[in-house]
C-alpha cells in the first residue's frame, strides 16, 4: 500500500509503467543530476567530444593519452544528465465532467493520467508541478522534487472539480511565459477549442523550449454520436441548450468533428507536439505506455 | 376506381400513423448534458437541405406504404364505372339479358356477337366482385334461369340469341315481383342490351309502374345498364312484308313484297345494289335491288309458281329471301309461307236476322277475287253442329250466350276466332265474355254537328272520337281516315265492359270497343253498341265503315283458318311447335326452342313462317335523355361496354403491393446509415 494511495492511482499499473522511464524529448535544464540529457557538458559516462584545453580548465580532465599521441592538450567532455521539470496541466472546465453511459468521466480519466505521470516523475527524481485550468488558472502548484510535494499534487487532483467554461488558449500562453527554464508540459484536456487558436499556444510553448505533450480525451459517444430520439443538449460549460434531431444532424456533426480532428492532427505535426488522442473507453495505462515508450525512441536528441 | 371491400377504406386515416409517430417522437426528447457543443453548433450552421428532404421522403414513403396496404386490402377494381357497387356488393346478381336478333351483331375485331361478348364480360365481372349466384331474366321465358356461378352463364345453351324482341319493361316487372318474393337484401340488377328502342319500348306505360314499384321496395336496388354500343355501320336487313299466292296472267304466281333497310347512321356509300336471293322450295333466283337511300322496298314482285321449277305444291309452300352476309347474320334472312287463300266463313247468330242484314252483305262480298266469302245464319241452339275450325267470324245478335254456347264461343275465341257482338232488342242481365248489356238509350243530336249536313241528318248524333290507329277503324293503307264521323247514331245500348274503346259518342258512351275478356290484349271480341238497322244507325247507309271493319275482323279471323301462318317470333303458342319439324332456319336451334327462332316450321299440315319483329331492323336507339327519364329517381348507371372480351372490372391490388414494396425499399434505403470512414474511431498518437 502506497502512503499516497488514491482511488485514481493503481499500484499495479504504476509498477508496470515504472519499467519504462519518463524521458524528455529535448534537453532539460535541471538543478541536479538526473536521467535526462542536459544542454550542458557534465560528468556522465557517455562521451561527448574532445575540446581544446584553455587555461582555467581542470587539469584532471586533460586527456593525457591524446597529448601523448598528438602533442596537443585536449580536454575530454562527457554528456551531462540532469533532472526534469514536469508541469502537468489538467483541464477542469465543465466539459471534463462528461461521460457517456458506462464510461469514466474525462476528469477522472485526466486524474488517473496526471497522478500516474506525477508519481512516475517523482519516483525518478524529477520535479513535478500541477496546474488546474478552467476559465482561469484554478490551481497552480510549481514543480518541486520532494515526496511531500507529490502528496500535495495528489490532494489537489482529488479535490479538482470540473466547473465553468474554458480559457485554455489564454492560460497556455500564460504558462508558456511563467514556467521557468525548459520543462515537460503535459496537457490533459478535451481541447474543445478552435485548432487555429491552439496552434498559437503550442508554438508559444515550443518557442520557450518546452517539451509539450497532449492527452486529448474524447468520450466514445462524442465520436459515435449514436442517438436515436430527438435530444435536447445542454452545454456543460454554461452555453445555450440546443434541440436537435440526431438523424438529421449526425452527418454534419461527424463532418465537423472530422474537420476538427484533421486540423488538430496537422497542427500537432507542424508544431512538433507529442499528441495522444485517447478514447475514454480505453484503459488509461495504454495511452500512458504509448507515451512513455514513444519517448524512449528519442533518447539522445539534444 | 371501385373497391370490393370499400369499408376497409375506413382505415385510411392510418396513413397518418407514421406522421403521428414522428410527432410523438419529437415530443419524447431526452435531455443530455453535452460537452462537445462546439461540433453541434458547427453542424447546425451547415446546410441541411438534403437531410431535411430525406426525412420528408422517409415520412412520405412510410405513409405511402400504409396507404397502399389499406388500398390493397380493400381489393381495388379498375374500371370506367362510376359507383359500380358502392357498398352494396351482393352475392346474388340479377341479369336482364337482351337476346333479341340485334344482339347477334358481330363486334368489330373480336369475332364474337354482342350477346357473347356481354355474357363473357359480365361473367368475368361478376366473378371478380364475388357474386356467387346469378339469376337471368329474358324475354323468351317467363321464369328466370338461375346459375350457381357466373361462369355457368357463358356456356349455357339456353342463353343464345333468339328471334324474340326483348321486352325490357316487362322483364323489369318480373324482376320486381321476383325481388319481392325472394326478400333479397341489396340487389344489383344488370341490364345487358344494345339499347334498341324496340327492346326498351320507352313509351310503354309499364315503365312508370316499374319505377314506382322499385322505389317502393324496402331493399336498395341498383341498376347497371351495360350498353353494348350502337349497331355496326355496315349492317343491312331484309324483311318480308307480304307473300301472297295470286292468279296471274301466266298462271299461279307468288306476289312478294319485301323491304331492305340500312342501319341508321350508316357511313357506307348510299347508292348500292343488293343481290336478293329468293328461295322457294328448292328453286332459287336472284333479284338485284338498288338501295338508293336508307331503305328500299320491293312490292308485288311476281314469281311464277309451277311444278317445273321445283315447287312441291302450287297451292301451298314456303320460301325465304336473303341478302349477302354482313355484321349481323340474324337479319339477313326473312321467311314466308303461301297457300291458296281459304274461304272466309262467317256465322251469324241472331234472333232477328233482318236487323243485321247489312252485316250479312258485308261478310258475303269478297274484297279480292281469289278469296271466297261465305255466311251462314244459325240459331244459338245449332252451335254444336258448326265446324268451328273453318269459321273466321261469329256475329252474335241475341241475348249474350250462356252455358254450352258460351263454352263453345270461349274455345273459339281462345283459338283465335273473332266475335262481333250486337245488342239484342231487349237485352237481359246476362253477363258473358266480360260484357253485359244495360239497355237502350236514344241519342240526341250533338250541338256541334256539322252545318253541311241535311236537316234530317242534323237530328242524328255523330261519333265524337275514334281511334284511327286501331285494327278495325284505322286509316287505310294510303293514310286516309275512314269516314266514321259521318255515321249517324239514333239509339245505343249501354253496356258494362272492360276493354279498349275504338269509337265513342261521348266519353262514357262507347260505340265500338274491343273487350279484354281474358286479360289478353289480342282478344278477338268486339262489341258494337248499336245495330246497322236504319232505326238505330246509318251504319248500313254509310256502309263503307262497316264493310271495312267487318272485312278487317274477317281477315284477322281467317288467319287461323288456313294451314299456313306468318307470324312474328314469339307470337304463336309454343304448343304449336311441340311436334314441329324445321323446314328452314338455323339448323343449330334446339327443337324445344323452335318457337323462339325465325324459320319455317311444319307441324302436321300447318306451315309456320316466323320472322323477327319489324322494329328490330330500324336500328333506332334509346337516347340518353330518354334513358334517364325511364329510370327517373332510381339508382342506376350506364356502362359502355368495350369490344374486348375482358372483364368490365379488373382487380389491381397487385399494383398497390408493388408500390408498397417499392415504398418500403426506398424507405429502407433512405434510412440506411452512411458508411463513415472516420479518422476519429481510433486513438492516435504523434510523438
Amino acid at each position: 500500500m502506497l502512503p499516497i494511495a488514491r482511488s485514481f492511482l493503481d499500484p499495479k499499473v504504476l509498477s508496470r509503467l515504472a519499467a519504462v522511464p519518463l524521458l524528455a524529448r529535448h534537453a532539460m535544464q535541471g538543478n541536479i543530476s538526473g536521467r535526462h540529457s542536459s544542454p550542458h557538458r557534465g560528468s556522465s559516462v557517455e562521451f561527448a567530444e574532445y575540446r581544446k584545453y584553455v587555461p582555467g580548465d581542470d587539469l584532471r580532465r586533460l586527456d593525457w593519452r591524446a597529448f601523448g599521441r598528438t602533442d596537443r592538450y585536449y580536454v575530454k567532455e562527457f554528456e551531462a544528465d540532469t533532472n526534469l521539470r514536469c508541469c502537468v496541466v489538467v483541464d477542469t472546465s465543465g466539459s471534463m465532467a462528461y461521460a457517456s453511459k458506462g464510461q469514466t468521466t474525462k476528469i477522472e480519466y485526466a486524474r488517473q493520467i496526471a497522478a500516474s505521470m506525477a508519481y512516475l516523475a517523482a519516483q525518478q527524481g524529477d520535479a513535478v508541478g500541477l496546474t488546474c485550468v478552467a476559465e482561469k488558472i484554478v490551481q497552480n502548484i510549481p514543480p518541486r522534487r520532494s515526496a511531500a510535494h507529490l502528496k500535495v499534487i495528489l490532494d489537489t487532483l482529488e479535490n479538482a472539480k470540473p466547473l465553468g467554461g474554458t480559457q485554455l488558449p489564454a492560460i497556455l500562453n500564460e504558462l508558456a511565459e511563467t514556467v521557468r527554464q525548459r520543462a515537460l508540459v503535459i496537457i490533459i484536456s478535451d481541447f474543445f477549442v478552435d485548432p487555429a487558436v491552439l496552434k498559437g499556444c503550442f508554438e508559444h510553448l515550443r518557442f520557450r523550449k518546452h517539451d509539450v505533450a497532449l492527452f486529448h480525451l474524447l468520450d466514445p459517444l462524442e465520436i459515435e454520436f449514436a442517438f436515436q430520439r430527438p435530444v435536447r443538449f445542454t452545454d456543460m460549460e454554461g452555453g445555450q441548450p440546443l434541440f436537435v434531431e440526431p438523424a438529421e444532424i449526425a452527418d454534419r456533426y461527424h463532418r465537423a468533428l472530422t474537420t476538427y480532428l484533421t486540423d488538430l492532427q496537422r497542427i500537432v505535426l507542424e508544431t512538433a507536439v507529442d499528441y495522444h488522442r485517447v478514447i475514454t473507453s480505453e484503459a488509461y495505462e495504454h495511452p500512458m505506455m504509448r507515451f512513455l515508450v514513444g519517448r524512449t525512441r528519442g533518447r539522445g536528441i539534444r | 376506381m371501385n373497391f370490393i371491400q370499400p369499408w376497409i377504406l375506413l382505415a385510411l386515416p392510418l396513413v397518418a400513423v407514421p406522421i403521428i409517430i414522428h410527432l410523438v417522437n419529437q415530443r419524447r426528447f431526452q435531455t443530455v448534458p453535452w460537452a462537445a457543443m462546439m461540433f453541434l453548433l458547427q453542424a447546425s450552421r451547415m446546410s441541411s437541405g438534403y437531410t431535411k428532404l430525406r426525412q420528408w421522403l422517409i415520412l412520405l414513403m412510410r405513409a405511402l406504404a400504409v396507404a397502399c396496404l389499406v388500398f390493397f386490402t380493400s381489393r381495388p377494381l379498375a374500371s370506367g364505372l362510376t359507383g359500380l357497387l358502392g357498398s352494396r356488393s351482393s352475392e346474388v346478381a340479377i341479369v336482364l339479358l337482351d337476346r333479341s336478333p340485334s344482339m347477334q351483331e358481330t363486334r368489330t375485331g373480336t369475332g364474337m356477337t354482342k350477346l357473347q361478348s356481354a355474357l363473357m364480360q359480365l361473367s368475368s365481372t361478376l366473378q371478380t366482385i364475388g357474386v356467387q349466384r346469378v339469376v337471368v331474366f329474358d324475354s323468351a321465358r317467363d321464369k328466370p334461369s338461375e346459375f350457381e356461378s357466373p361462369a355457368a352463364m357463358v356456356s349455357d345453351p339456353s342463353l343464345v340469341a333468339n328471334g324474340i324482341t326483348s321486352d325490357i319493361p316487362g322483364m323489369l316487372e318480373r324482376v320486381l315481383i321476383y325481388i319481392k318474393n325472394n326478400r333479397f337484401g341489396n340487389v344489383n340488377v344488370w341490364i345487358c342490351s344494345d339499347m334498341r328502342e324496340s327492346d326498351w319500348r320507352s313509351r310503354d306505360g309499364r315503365w312508370a309502374a316499374d319505377r314506382d314499384g322499385f322505389i317502393g321496395l324496402t331493399q336498395e336496388v341498383r341498376f347497371q345498364v351495360l350498353d353494348l354500343g350502337a349497331a355496326s355501320n355496315e349492317n343491312r336487313s331484309i324483311r318480308i312484308l307480304s307473300a301472297k299466292r295470286v292468279q296471274g296472267t301466266q298462271g299461279v304466281e307468288l306476289s312478294l313484297s319485301f323491304k331492305i333497310e340500312r342501319t341508321v347512321g350508316s357511313t357506307v356509300p348510299i347508292a348500292m345494289q343488293i343481290p336478293v336471293e329468293i328461295e322457294i322450295g328448292s328453286a332459287r333466283s336472284v333479284v338485284n335491288v338498288d338501295l338508293q337511300s336508307e331503305s328500299a322496298e320491293v312490292n308485288d314482285y311476281r314469281i311464277a309458281l309451277s311444278s317445273e321449277n321445283g315447287n312441291a305444291s302450287l297451292d301451298k309452300g314456303w320460301g325465304l329471301v336473303r341478302i349477302p352476309g354482313d355484321t349481323n347474320s340474324a337479319d339477313n334472312t326473312s321467311y314466308f309461307v303461301y297457300e291458296k287463300p281459304p274461304a272466309r266463313r262467317t256465322v251469324i247468330v241472331s234472333d232477328n236476322p233482318r236487323v243485321i242484314e247489312a252485316i250479312e252483305l258485308c261478310t258475303n262480298i269478297s274484297p279480292e277475287q281469289a278469296i271466297e266469302c261465305e255466311t251462314e245464319t244459325v240459331a244459338s241452339s245449332q252451335l254444336d253442329s258448326i265446324d268451328w275450325n273453318a269459321i273466321a267470324l261469329v256475329v252474335w245478335h241475341e241475348q249474350l250466350p250462356e252455358g254450352r254456347s258460351l263454352e263453345l264461343l270461349t274455345q273459339f275465341i281462345a283459338a283465335g276466332g273473332q266475335v262481333l257482338l250486337f245488342p239484342p232488342e231487349t237485352p237481359n242481365d246476362t253477363r258473358a265474355m266480360g260484357v253485359q248489356w244495360m239497355g237502350w238509350e236514344t241519342l240526341e243530336a250533338n250541338p256541334k254537328s256539322r252545318p253541311e249536313t241535311s236537316e234530317a241528318d242534323a237530328t242524328l248524333a255523330r261519333v265524337q272520337q275514334w281511334r284511327n290507329d286501331s285494327e278495325l277503324l284505322g286509316n287505310t293503307l294510303n293514310g286516309a281516315p275512314l269516314p266514321v264521323g259521318q255515321l249517324g247514331i239514333k239509339r245505343i245500348c249501354r253496356l258494362e265492359a272492360e276493354g279498349t274503346v275504338l269509337a265513342a259518342m261521348t266519353d262514357n258512351l262507347p260505340l265500338m270497343m274491343r273487350v279484354d275478356a281474358s286479360g289478353s290484349t289480342k282478344n278477338g271480341v268486339y262489341v258494337c253498341t248499336t245495330t246497322p238497322s236504319l232505326r238505330d244507325s246509318t251504319f248500313a247507309a254509310d256502309g263503307i265503315v262497316m264493310y271495312i271493319a267487318i272485312q278487317r275482323v274477317l281477315a284477322n279471323g281467317s288467319a287461323r283458318i288456313g294451314s299456313t301462318r306468318m307470324a312474328t317470333v314469339g307470337q304463336p303458342a309454343a304448343s304449336l311447335f311441340a311436334n314441329a319439324m324445321q323446314a328452314a332456319g338455323d339448323g343449330n336451334v334446339l327443337s324445344n326452342q323452335f318457337s323462339q327462332h325465325p324459320g319455317v316450321y311444319q307441324s302436321d299440315d300447318l306451315l309456320i313462317a316466323q320472322n323477327r319483329l319489324g322494329d328490330e331492323d330500324s336500328g333506332k336507339l334509346v337516347a340518353s335523355e330518354t334513358l334517364s327519364s325511364l329510370f327517373g329517381a332510381l339508382d342506376w348507371s350506364r356502362i359502355e361496354v368495350g369490344a374486348s372480351a375482358r372483364s368490365l372490372v379488373q382487380e389491381i391490388w397487385r399494383w398497390f403491393v408493388i408500390v408498397m414494396l417499392v415504398a418500403m425499399v426506398v424507405e429502407a434505403l433512405l434510412c440506411m446509415p452512411k458508411r463513415r470512414r472516420s479518422p476519429v474511431a481510433n486513438t492516435s498518437s504523434h510523438p
